[in-house]
């Protein structure tokens, strides 16, 4: 069974540029949720091996949808990773006493995305 | 649609039925050939994608079985196999496809498509060649990814030979194709200057001598290019080349919803000129950003760049006049670059997020959903009620028929296990129900013995999905389901 990935954007064109990426250069199983209620209800149903989460969010922040999943005994254990706008990325002060796993940032090269993803997830040996 | 998939590959099954389930839609798994074709004989498929190696019955025996009793669905063969007597073989047996391990689900989806369009009539999608790329549903063109702009008579033309990429066409079969016959015909020397036009626009991006002449014959592709897309298109394409063939598409796919962003935020700093508003000031930054993020991941290193400044400049110092006219002037750089379409982008008259289209089904719909973990009631009706739909939770079954009477659900979707009471039980109670014979009931079930979902439908089960849930495919087979009893309603005579 491929490993799966949560996919919480709220951009259309990013969600399918992330699906395309996984999928093709890692065999990834990718699910996609296009804003954080249905990122919420998709990780506790799908029980994903990781969340790939955006930080800007129009209704929910991913701070607090990140708190969300951690307070979720169904969603608690999974790793997650935020995706940010390099201007926008968190002081590492505070990034360090987030629970997760590492930040990709956007503008991103989709060839090399997975293998990133990989890397910080700890997917690579 | 409903596809039946026999692999006893677990991992390859699985990868497979994610891909299809995403694509709306439904997949039953069997594990051995026997398993399969009693499924097969009991439910109605649209297509079949069987294992060729399968246990039991192998996938050859089951194609060719298949057809001796007459049935036509489309039969796509999946193999490990990749010799030329493997693929006779499967192809004679009456298969419609055939594909070899390891393949890219991409191309295999795409397959599927094509096997049910061909089952349903309907015209094929991307015609490409080399590096061309004609869509014909949006009559788009692109070179190496680059747009181009052809007359209404040499599309066609050029979607004439891609549809038939190693006939020559005589100038008056060319004829015979696009004028009408109670018309005057052109001359051959209109042909031969929609030809001309034709290749003066390929030579500028590169595909030169596009169009060959084959003298005293007539036209065709260059054959040399119809080789190098023969290599493309193999199973061997590398992930790379696939990954930048997908991103080509999605660019042209998705290239409105930028444009429209675009759009949004250049109304949105119009607007700010006249009046500092918080709402649109947070648009326009809004836009900025998911355009820095987005144009920057398909490639348009600069116009993502500008999207970031934009973003910046708004965030820092609007208020300062003169970064109206600084904004402005990245605005139309930003434009320049992504080669905008002002007829691509349909501005909105609000400023509120974009959302995907909501399937539709009957307004209101309630469901009742019977499960005794909290957590899994609480997510599936997170999931179900952006919908539209009504969903009441019960994780108390042994007060179900009082929460039945009171929710009047239009749909059950009923946990199989659960502790203090079975659920295949309460799905016989209802079935001999004389008011509630009819409800809709899906099964969610750990259990993935056939014996067992057999059962459940011998008792009157409409439908059944396996845990762990996939969420796409609950909400294909919810949203199935209730369409299906909104149309049984509908046709019902009123009295």
């Amino acid at each position: 069974m491929p490993k799966s990935i949560l996919v919480i954007d709220d951009d259309n064109s990013m969600r399918e540029i992330i699906q395309a990426s996984l999928e093709i250069t890692a065999g990834l199983r990718v699910i996609l949720a296009r804003s954080s209620d249905e990122g919420l209800a998709k990780a506790a149903i799908d029980q994903p091996d990781a969340i790939l989460l955006d930080l800007m969010l129009p209704q929910m922040d991913g701070l607090t949808v990140l708190q969300m999943l951690r307070s979720n005994p169904l969603t608690q254990h999974i790793p997650i990773v935020l995706i940010t706008a390099k201007a926008r990325s968190l002081p590492r002060q505070q990034l360090a006493e987030l629970d997760i796993q590492g930040t990709i940032a956007k503008p991103f090269k989709p060839a090399k995305l997975a293998e990133q993803l990989q890397k910080i997830l700890g997917w690579d040996d | 649609m409903r596809i039946l998939l026999v692999d006893d590959d677990t991992s390859t099954a699985a990868t497979i039925k994610v891909a299809l389930t995403q694509q709306n839609y439904v997949v039953d798994v069997a594990t051995d050939g026997e398993v399969g074709w009693q499924m097969m004989e009991a439910f109605s498929y649209d297509l079949l994608l069987l294992d060729v190696m399968l246990p039991k019955l192998d996938g050859v025996s089951f194609c060719r079985r298949l057809r001796e009793q007459k049935k036509s669905m489309p039969v796509m063969l999946l193999t490990a196999r990749d010799t030329t007597s493997d693929k006779l073989s499967g192809l004679d047996s009456g298969a419609d496809d055939y594909v070899v391990k390891p393949f890219d689900v991409l191309e295999l989806t795409a397959r599927i498509r094509a096997l049910l369009r061909r089952g349903s009539n309907v015209t094929s999608p991307i015609l490409e060649c080399g590096k061309l790329r004609l869509n014909p549903s949006t009559r788009e063109v692109t070179y190496n990814g680059l747009p181009l702009h052809f007359t209404r008579r040499e599309y066609l033309l050029l979607e004439l030979f891609l549809r038939h990429p190693s006939r020559v066409f005589s100038r008056s079969e060319i004829v015979d194709h696009f004028w009408d016959s109670n018309k005057e015909p052109p001359s051959e020397d209109t042909v031969k200057s929609y030809i001309k036009s034709i290749r003066r626009k390929l030579d500028a991006v590169g595909a030169i001598d596009w169009i060959e002449t084959l003298y005293g014959q007539g036209y065709r592709i260059n054959q040399s290019y119809f080789v190098s897309q023969e290599v493309a298109t193999n199973a061997n394409r590398s992930p790379e080349q696939s990954l930048n063939l997908t991103l080509q598409d999605l660019w042209q796919k998705n290239k409105a919803e930028s444009f429209q962003r675009v759009m949004i935020l250049e109304e949105a700093i119009a607007a700010l000129h006249h009046s500092a508003s918080e709402t649109c000031l947070q648009t326009a930054v809004h836009q900025a950003h998911t355009l820095m993020g987005c144009l920057g991941t398909y490639g348009f290193v600069e116009a993502s760049q500008i999207a970031e400044k934009i973003e910046a400049l708004l965030e820092s110092e609007y208020s300062i006049p003169k970064s109206t006219d600084r904004v402005k002037q990245l605005l139309i750089r930003l434009k320049q670059e992504i080669d905008f379409q002002p007829s691509l982008a349909s501005p909105k008259l609000d400023y509120s997020e974009d959302t995907n289209s909501t399937p539709v089904v009957q307004a209101n719909a309630k469901i009742l959903l019977v499960d005794d973990d909290v957590q899994i009631l609480a997510a599936i009706k997170a999931l179900l009620q952006p919908l539209g739909l009504q969903v009441a939770g019960l994780n108390h079954p042994e007060q179900f028929w009082e929460t039945l009477e009171s929710i009047h659900p239009d749909l059950l979707i009923l946990d199989l296990n659960m502790p203090n009471i079975s659920g295949l039980e309460l799905c016989q109670s209802i079935r001999s129900h004389i008011q509630w014979n009819w409800l809709p009931i899906l099964f969610l079930t750990v259990q993935t013995d056939f014996t067992v979902i057999q059962k459940a439908y011998s008792l009157g089960a409409d439908d059944y999905i396996s845990k762990p849930i996939i969420s796409e495919e609950l909400l294909v087979r919810v949203l199935n389901r209730l369409r299906r009893c909104h149309t049984l309603l509908k046709s019902q005579p009123h009295f």
